[in-house]
């Protein structure tokens, strides 16, 4: 099972390809909207997990705002998690 | 020349002028390098390949191999846009750019009037490759919205902050030549000041490719490089050409222009539509001849008035003598003497997109004086005889007025403009 920060590079990289973004400074923290990625964006970030890690996202109750959120959606998510859409906004 | 406007069907009308112009250029040079190469009768004509099932396609045809949106603009805007959408964007915001025209977050009286015949076909070309061939689950996020005819157009509205009309014309050959008409109508008419107008496609396609080799009309290529392919009005021909490629122009009520002493390159002053209503495929003389007749009269000219005709021209059997058929009905006597190219000859069938480049070319060629041949034009049907095809070279220096743009479509569409010089 890829780690937090595994998950967290595979999104910097995803980023940096297909929206030309500076990667540099990107932090769990940054805002997804600040990156520009709106909802139609955000689809296609997950469309792209799902085949680069082999796995399928169930729909989600809550769209995550920023890239930590979205890492520890993408964790809870992948084969062998404990808990499925677990990603707590009160953690960062 | 002085065009009467007093008449019924003009009464009211606002003129509106042509001040920004694009078209995609296949060598990534630019609108005007374009032009100098169509005058000297180069084709653009290459052969294009791409993986089929079990075998490779190989056609003749025009791309935009050079084409470079990140060079010219930065990065493109959107990450969901399709190629076609990046071409038409790119050709629009250099469109604008000649014309001088502010940017703003939000331009009420300001549009965008855009032709496409396809839309995003790589959107779902790779839908399929990926739910069928690779049997994924599902596709992307971003099909929808990429491989949306009014794809392109809302990629410029965005851009350029135009909240009036966003409009999109599918009328397969014809859908550019009605964007630019319709957005034409709606200064004239009022509703609106400025209208970002022209076409976009991109048929390099394995599918869209096989679907025209099933109608057996695309040209067979007539020597090593590809070069003669196309070949309007020749005895030689056997199809027409696939393209892929864009053409913007910006449109704005005259006195606007005039008043913030714009680059006016043309004044657009008729505009004919028409529907054969009789076949899918075969064209009729009568629905062209009418969609002329109309253009001109909107227009307050005579058929003398026009110095130059490009023809639709997309060197198929059938369509070919038709148009030549339609025009001397429309032109009669003076038909003989009218200088006429089919300028697809050079720069392919960009199918949506080709009334726009049509249109653009024929702006260029008042502006520069200079009518560009039909390449490659050297046994001409006996069938295509009774006008004066333009061949070989330029023919330059004869104080060209007014031109007309034919285009004619698949479904029976006829849409022919008018522009004059300023």
């Amino acid at each position: 099972m890829i780690s937090n920060e595994e998950t967290f590079i595979t999104v910097k990289e995803f980023l940096k390809a297909r929206l030309e973004i500076d990667t540099g400074d990107l932090t769990m923290q940054s805002k997804l909207e600040d990156l520009g990625i709106d909802s139609l964006m955000l689809m296609e970030l997950i469309f792209d997990f799902e085949d680069k890690l082999s796995f399928q996202m169930p729909d989600l109750e809550d769209r995550p705002t920023t890239i930590g959120e979205l890492v520890r959606v993408v964790q809870a998510n992948l084969p062998g998690a404990s808990s499925a859409n677990a990603f707590d906004k009160t953690s960062e | 020349m002085r065009r009467s406007r007093l008449n019924i069907s003009s009464k009211n009308k606002r003129r509106v002028a042509v001040t920004g112009l694009s078209i995609i250029d296949p060598l990534g040079e630019g609108t005007n390098a374009f032009f100098e190469r169509l005058v000297s009768g180069h084709s653009h004509s290459d052969f294009f390949e791409c993986e089929s099932v079990g075998h490779v396609l190989r056609i003749p045809a025009v791309t935009c191999k050079a084409f470079d949106f990140k060079g010219r603009w930065g990065k493109v805007p959107h990450a969901a846009a399709d190629l076609y959408a990046q071409l038409g964007l790119y050709a629009a915001l250099e469109a604008w750019e000649q014309s001088g025209l502010p940017r703003a977050a939000h331009q009420p009286r300001a549009g965008v009037s855009w032709g496409t015949a396809l839309g995003g076909t790589r959107a779902y070309e790779n839908g399929l490759d990926r739910i069928w061939l690779q049997q994924k689950p599902r596709a992307s996020p971003l099909s929808v919205v990429q491989g949306m005819n009014n794809s392109c157009a809302s990629h410029v509205a965005i851009e350029l902050g135009l909240a009036n009309a966003c409009l999109t014309y599918s009328v397969a050959c014809a859908s550019a030549a009605m964007a630019i008409g319709e957005g034409f109508r709606r200064i004239a008419d009022g509703y609106a000041d400025v209208m970002v107008v022209g076409g976009s496609d991109t048929p390099l396609l394995v599918g869209v490719i096989h679907a025209w080799q099933g109608m057996r009309v695309l040209a067979q290529a007539q020597d090593e490089v590809g070069a003669q392919a196309c070949l309007p009005f020749d005895l030689r021909r056997t199809g027409l050409m696939l393209a892929e490629g864009a053409a913007a122009l910006i449109l704005e009520e005259w006195d606007s222009a005039v008043a913030r002493k714009a680059p006016i390159l043309a004044e657009i002053s008729g505009y004919g539509i028409t529907c054969d209503h009789l076949n899918l495929v075969r064209p009729s003389e009568i629905g062209q001849a009418q969609a002329m007749q109309d253009a001109l009269q909107e227009a307050g000219l005579a058929p003398s008035d026009i110095g130059y005709l490009n023809a639709h021209g997309t060197s198929t059997k059938e369509g070919d003598p038709i148009e030549v058929q339609a025009i001397k009905a429309v032109f009669g006597e003076y038909a003989s003497t009218l200088p006429v190219s089919a300028t697809k000859a050079s720069h392919g069938h960009m199918m949506g997109a080709t009334g726009a480049i049509e249109a653009a070319i024929a702006i260029l060629s008042m502006k520069h004086d200079a009518i560009a041949p039909t390449a490659h034009l050297d046994e001409i049907d006996s069938q295509c005889l009774g006008v004066r095809h333009v061949t070989g070279s330029a023919l330059r220096g004869t104080n060209l007025k007014a031109v007309m743009s034919n285009s004619f479509a698949f479904g029976g569409s006829n849409a022919v403009l008018v522009f004059e010089t300023p």
